[in-house]
């Protein structure tokens, strides 16, 4: 809630639908009427972007002090003192009831086919202002109901209610205007700029704040009703702002990724490659998801026992001299449980794989980090952070390759470099695609666990696991546990 | 004078009227007032020459206050009350005028006549009003169809900058103002005070949330005074003649001339200056004036202050051209642009014309305007093609209720006071549209029309 800019926030008594409520002064009136507990319904205002008063569907009624006595738009209004608000009267709910008949006049009412249907604020709104039938007889306008805005993103000119959101997040949000309205009073449409597709990395933001149906992601369009998904609060590996997301999942598939309102890190919004690079966690064994431990056979390879490969893998690194990389995109949890494992072993050198910085870096989200966690890592003692660079040649010695994403991070020389090992194990979702590995133990996705990443600017936040891991996928830290206890006690193994 | 037709309009402009004081139009008929020349040998920027030597900043708005000129742009609001608005003279920020020339209001085209014919009048005032409340420039905007006038204008801005009457320090008096004019583009819209201001700065015309208003947060964002042409040319009579000459033309409330268009149904169409406080029936019978319906017809309706206010009956002929007696009568002054019907013309017909300028004029910002004024377009036009329902009129007073005060600017108002007038006075015309088409067309005239929701 906005407040005056210095010192602590003055607080005033004002009454809403009769009853005394201390509001800060100078706030704005449909936040603190929220904070109560009212249900205000709005189209045009959202927190994160500028006013622009428009859609008027907030409209509550005012008889004290202070606005003009009548129906006012809460979202422009600030809090005065003696201001006296009735949210429910007669007055309101006709202003409120009247704009959802205007807004219905020539909305194209497809509910059973649009994608917003079940998390629509304008269906909620409208089965909330009670108005059971519609008194319009008149044609309803036609507009485009498909329209490409690029590569992302569907446009439905017919569902637009014209709130302009999604203009004034290009304008106050990336600074970049690319959306706008056309043409005046009910023939106006929303367009780009000279018909331009929509660029840059935060267009699936459009979505999430498009009140309607009328902006789709084509990655979700039709894939499924929001109520037969499952949401998991989460937290976005794909850079190390460590945006808050949820995870909307539907027979173990995640169909869409959102993102979730955290105050310091990433407030309402996300990158769209966070939004849609999510196919890695949607990888099947028929795809090339490593699914259960194997074991190299002469030319061919042969499934195995968890416990067989921990046993073997103990054996090589011990023969050592063992080098064990650990991806940035392990949990903090993670990387503690893979200090032990090699903590006692002579020679071993055990680290986390340090990137280099990307030149990714923009100014709003995305850092210049493509590690979810090296701030994490970085902190428990033991674990050297190793920059791909400082591999060094790896003739002769056991390479342990663990977690998620190292393949991803791995280019060049670090691969030829990793190549020649003596013995390659490989802990990960998939193949590396290079090297020849002994030893294959498949690995959980970061949407398969449960753990801490501690983002960029210190801030530790847990993520939680959306998806069930193939069955034969042990969680990391089993794996972890086993092979130091087995690397800790030796001969009880070899027994 | 009296009879002075423009070729180029085939408009009579007929003025001054004898027994009228009249200070607006009293030099229009001459030829050439719009050359500065001419215009100097009749006295222009005599006035403004004065108020540089002998008044204070102060002293011009106290008298343009005391002398209870109302603004003549629509809603009627005290002049000088709105010019003590603006920060005090020693605020640094620049500041600005907005000259209203976006005369767009179907029936108005008193400016017109005032730009075409007497431009430095309008310079004038500009220039008053520039000193009296320290303005660093001034900006007209003038309707886009306005193509002529703004030429005429232009030209005038120009010979009256060489001339030195506009510009840094005006005959060396130390005050300055510069005047810049500013072309539309054919939206209704942008004659609203703050869409104006967005016009004028290049945006898209979309009218500004109030509060704040513009003599707080403006023309970029500085104090700005929004004023209409003729507001403006009444300034310079007032500090010429003074506030008691000036309070003893009009009425109490509402002193002054105001130029009183008529057109419709009439034998003598024209703009007109006359006192505020002359009857209806006078501005439309006299012959001085209107001169009767023409070819001898009855009344069937007019509409006193341009379209959005609506239809009166015949019954209100007697109501004073005033801004507080039109209020009365559920309507308002407006513009002072009377629209006369004669007693073969259907009020439906007239109601759904006035109903589509709205809809094709809404800006589409708020909800219920951009939808509203479809809707009632709609529904007029189906009753008037003969497929009206009973229903359909008690749904046109309601969308109408749900359009007025609710929106950020008033033509959702505008467009929803022609129709609830016209259903007060003559909502017998419409039943009968309803009916005579379900006698003709049969009970169900209504279905079938579009899909039903």
């Amino acid at each position: 809630m906005s407040s005056g800019a210095e010192g602590e926030t003055r607080m005033t008594t004002i009454k809403v639908d009769g009853v005394e409520h201390e509001a800060p002064l100078g706030g704005r009136l449909l936040d603190f009427l929220e904070s109560i507990g009212k249900v205000v319904p709005r189209f045009c205002y959202h927190p994160g972007l500028s006013v622009a008063a428009s859609c008027r569907q907030c409209q509550v009624e005012s008889v004290g002090k202070g606005p003009r006595p009548g129906t006012i738009v809460s979202c422009r209004e600030r809090i005065v003192e003696g201001m006296e608000i009735h949210t429910d009267s007669e007055a309101a709910r006709k202003a409120r009831a009247g704009v959802m008949e205007f807004l219905l006049l020539n909305h194209p009412l497809d509910c059973p086919i649009c994608d917003k249907a079940g998390e629509c604020m304008l269906q909620d709104t409208a089965y909330g202002t009670g108005q059971a039938a519609g008194r319009t007889v008149e044609p309803r306008r036609h507009l485009p109901k498909r329209k490409s805005l690029g590569d992302k993103i569907l446009l439905d000119n017919e569902r637009c209610i014209l709130c302009t959101r999604c203009v004034r997040f290009f304008e106050d949000v990336c600074g970049e205007p690319q959306l706008t309205v056309v043409d005046r009073g009910d023939r106006s449409y929303l367009d780009t700029f000279l018909g331009e597709p929509l660029r840059g990395n935060y267009q699936g933001n459009i979505v999430d704040i498009c009140p309607v149906g009328a902006l789709t992601l084509k990655k979700f369009r039709f894939r499924s009703r929001p109520w037969f998904m499952t949401s998991t609060p989460s937290v976005c590996g794909l850079c190390s702002r460590g945006c808050n997301i949820t995870i909307d999942v539907r027979n173990n598939r995640i169909l869409r990724i959102r993102p979730r309102f955290h105050g310091e890190i990433n407030r309402w919004w996300m990158c769209d490659e966070g939004r849609l690079d999510f196919d890695a966690y949607n990888m099947q064994p028929e795809e090339g998801r490593l699914a259960e431990p194997l074991i190299r056979d002469g030319e061919g390879e042969r499934p195995a026992e968890l416990s067989e490969l921990l046993a073997l893998a103990a054996e090589f690194c011990r023969e050592g001299p063992a080098l064990a990389l650990l991806s940035p995109f392990a949990t903090v949890e993670e990387g503690e449980a893979f200090r032990d494992c090699f903590a006692g072993l002579d020679g071993a050198r055990a680290g986390f794989l340090a990137p280099g910085r990307s030149a990714r870096a923009d100014r709003l989200l995305h850092t210049d980090d493509p590690c979810p966690n090296r701030a994490g890592l970085s902190r428990i003692e033991g674990l050297e952070a190793v920059a791909p660079s400082e591999i060094g040649d790896c003739a002769g010695k056991t390479v342990f390759l663990s977690g998620f994403g190292l393949d991803v991070l791995l280019h060049g020389e670090a691969r030829t470099a990793l190549g020649r090992a003596e013995r390659l194990i490989v802990h990960g979702h998939r193949r590396p695609g290079f090297g020849n590995p002994a030893l294959l133990i498949p690995a959980r996705t970061p949407a398969e666990k449960n753990g801490r990443w501690v983002n960029g600017s210190g801030i530790e936040q847990r993520i939680r696991p959306a998806l069930r891991a193939p069955t034969l996928v042990p969680d990391d830290l089993e794996v972890f546990r086993g092979l130091a206890e087995r690397l800790a006690r030796p001969q009880e193994v070899k027994a | 004078m009296s009879g002075a037709t423009d070729p180029a309009y085939a408009w009579p402009l007929r003025t001054p009227h004898p027994g009228h004081e009249t200070y607006l139009f009293d030099r229009i008929g001459i030829e050439g007032m719009a050359d500065l020349e001419t215009a100097r040998a009749h006295g222009a920027y005599e006035t403004f020459e004065r108020v540089l030597e002998e008044m204070e900043p102060s002293e011009v708005t106290a008298a343009v206050k005391d002398s209870g000129l109302r603004g003549r742009g629509g809603a009627g609001f005290p002049c000088g009350l709105k010019w003590t608005f603006m920060p005090p003279l020693d605020d640094p920020r620049p500041r600005f005028l907005a000259v209203n020339a976006d005369e767009s209001e179907p029936g108005t085209c008193k400016d017109r006549v005032l730009i075409r014919r007497h431009p430095h009048l309008l310079l004038e005032g500009i220039l008053c009003a520039s000193y009296a409340m320290g303005i660093t420039a001034a900006h007209i905007f003038i309707r886009g169809e306005y193509v002529e006038e703004a030429r005429v204008l232009q030209r005038a801005i120009d010979e009256a900058y060489a001339a030195g009457w506009i510009g840094a320090d005006i005959r060396g008096k130390g005050f300055g103002v510069d005047i810049h004019l500013t072309r539309g583009a054919g939206a209704y819209i942008c004659g609203e005070e703050t869409a104006l201001m967005e016009a004028t700065e290049g945006k898209r015309g979309h009218p500004r949330p109030k509060p704040p208003f513009p003599a707080a947060v403006g023309l970029w964002g500085k104090p700005t005074t929004v004023n209409n042409v003729e507001t403006l040319c009444n300034v310079p009579a007032i500090l010429a003649k003074g506030v008691a000459w000036y309070r003893r033309i009009g009425t109490q409330a509402s002193p002054g001339n105001v130029l009183a268009g008529i057109s419709g149904h009439v034998a003598r169409p024209g703009v007109y200056e006359v006192p505020l406080g002359i009857t209806m029936r006078r501005l439309i019978e006299d012959e001085a004036f209107g001169g009767g319906v023409r070819n001898g017809k009855g009344l069937k309706a007019f509409i006193p202050g341009g379209s959005s206010s609506g239809f009166l009956p015949p019954s209100e002929l007697d109501v004073p051209l005033t801004h507080d007696d039109l209020k009365e009568k559920g309507t308002m002054l407006g513009t002072a642009s009377v629209i006369v019907l004669d007693e073969d013309a259907s009020i439906v017909r007239a109601t759904r014309i006035i109903a589509d300028f709205y809809h094709d004029e809404s800006c589409g910002q708020c909800s219920q305007c951009r939808e509203g004024t479809g809707w009632l377009a709609r529904i007029l036009a189906r009753i008037e093609r003969g497929a009206g329902r009973p229903e359909d009129l008690d749904i046109l007073l309601e969308a109408c209720a749900n359009m007025k005060g609710k929106t950020i600017c008033v033509l959702s108002d505008a467009a929803a006071w022609p129709v609830e007038l016209a259903l007060r006075h003559f909502r017998g015309e419409f039943e009968e549209a309803i009916d005579r088409a379900r006698t003709v067309v049969g009970v169900a005239a209504g279905s079938g029309e579009g899909s039903a929701s």
